[in-house]
């Protein structure tokens, strides 16, 4: 039985908003991302309705959109989260219990609005979306090289390679 | 201690609640709809005043947006209703919207033209089509059934090459902020794309990986 578009939006919005907040790390953009793809696949459902997976096909759209988008938001972005993330830093302690858990997931989020788009979205098709990286490769248009080099940079950009991760992501890209 | 894909999933599922109002959301692209919708159809009545002097001359070789072989024959398209005055605007109107009401779609639209050899403006191939459902013809495809145009790996693909050659060289995130400076671009991805075309070209960066 064929889905119609609203039994889809009532279904899959709130997951592809989350996805796209994830993707985006930028609320208004999310925002703008799921409403532009949202509507361009309206006016084209009977032939997204008519694919394997109309979700796979919508948060695909979502993800080409995210990488294509053209806004200066990045730039701006980068600066102001940079600038709290020093302070984040020096106020860093050495305990972890669930506060410093809490601290960090938020110190972490900040973090990945420092990386360019494709590697936060290796990040997030590999971590959140739980994908290989054959089909993130397939997905965002790159060799499967590509994207652990991706992924590698973006590791190491937000201070999370340990040496043992270094050298694994020195086999993979060799 | 704590694994970097544990961090990660935990600071992706702690913010993904930062998600807007879905309804609000749902309104929006409604609204958005309706706007491509219009403009699809404003598209077509720009190419069914070509198409209808192709109908006069009974045969239409279109210039411009749909390419074709340069050698494609010309497609005759057939008498029109009334040849000697062309379709009136509401009668463009009629006919697309006897194209999408039987389900047919900008995709499908693109593989009529390849299939009857015309180049042009898509629209005048949508007008076309419809003016032939009208007339109780059937369309050599079926409705939604043309290859996707989309989603494309990458929109972009020649702007994703040239990042994509920019981070294969060694250049990351911090890189692109420098040569954004120096260059003066407007952010840091267009650095990354001004750098992958020059490595690409051949060139030499002015900073090192």
């Amino acid at each position: 039985m064929t889905v119609t578009f609203e039994q889809f939006v009532m279904a899959r919005l709130q997951s592809l908003l989350r996805y796209a907040v994830v993707l985006t790390g930028d609320r208004d953009l999310a925002q703008d991302v799921v409403q532009e793809v949202l509507a361009r696949a309206q006016v084209r459902w009977r032939r997204i309705s008519g694919a394997d997976s109309p979700e796979s096909y919508v948060r695909r759209m979502v993800l080409n959109e995210y990488l294509s988008w053209r806004r200066s938001w990045a730039a701006r972005n980068v600066h102001a989260v940079g600038e709290r993330l020093v302070d984040l830093d020096d106020a860093r302690g050495g305990g972890h219990d669930h506060a410093q858990d809490v601290v960090d997931a938020d110190e972490l989020w900040n973090r990945l609005a420092t990386l360019g788009r494709k590697q936060r979205a290796v990040l997030v098709l590999r971590y959140y979306e739980q994908l290989e990286d054959e089909a993130i490769a397939d997905l965002i248009g790159c060799s499967p090289v590509t994207v652990r080099s991706h992924a590698s940079r973006a590791l190491k950009a937000l201070r999370l390679t340990s040496e043992g991760q270094d050298r694994m992501h020195a086999e993979e890209k060799s | 201690m704590i694994d970097h894909r544990d961090q990660l999933r935990e600071a992706f599922e702690k913010h993904e609640d930062l998600a807007p109002d879905p309804a609000q959301v749902y309104a929006r692209v409604q609204e958005l709809a309706r706007t491509y919708r219009r403009r699809r159809r404003g598209a077509q009545a720009a190419g069914g005043a070509v198409l209808s002097a192709g109908l006069i001359a009974g045969a239409i070789n279109l210039p411009g947006l749909l390419t074709g072989g340069p050698q494609a024959p010309a497609y005759v398209v057939g008498a029109p209703a009334s040849p000697s005055a062309p379709p009136s605007e509401a009668e463009q109107q009629k006919d697309w919207d006897a194209y999408f009401a039987a389900g047919y779609d900008y995709d499908d639209a693109l593989e009529l033209a390849r299939i009857w050899n015309l180049t042009g403006d898509v629209g005048t191939v949508k007008a076309e089509a419809g003016r032939r459902l009208l007339a109780g013809e059937t369309l050599p495809i079926r409705p939604g059934t043309a290859p996707s145009q989309e989603p494309s790996p990458d929109p972009e693909s020649a702007e994703a090459a040239q990042v994509d050659a920019f981070f294969a060289a060694g250049y990351d995130y911090n890189d692109a902020v420098k040569l954004a400076e120096l260059w003066k671009t407007s952010d840091p991805y267009q650095a990354k794309v001004e750098g992958g075309k020059k490595l690409l070209a051949g060139e030499t960066l002015p900073i090192k990986p």
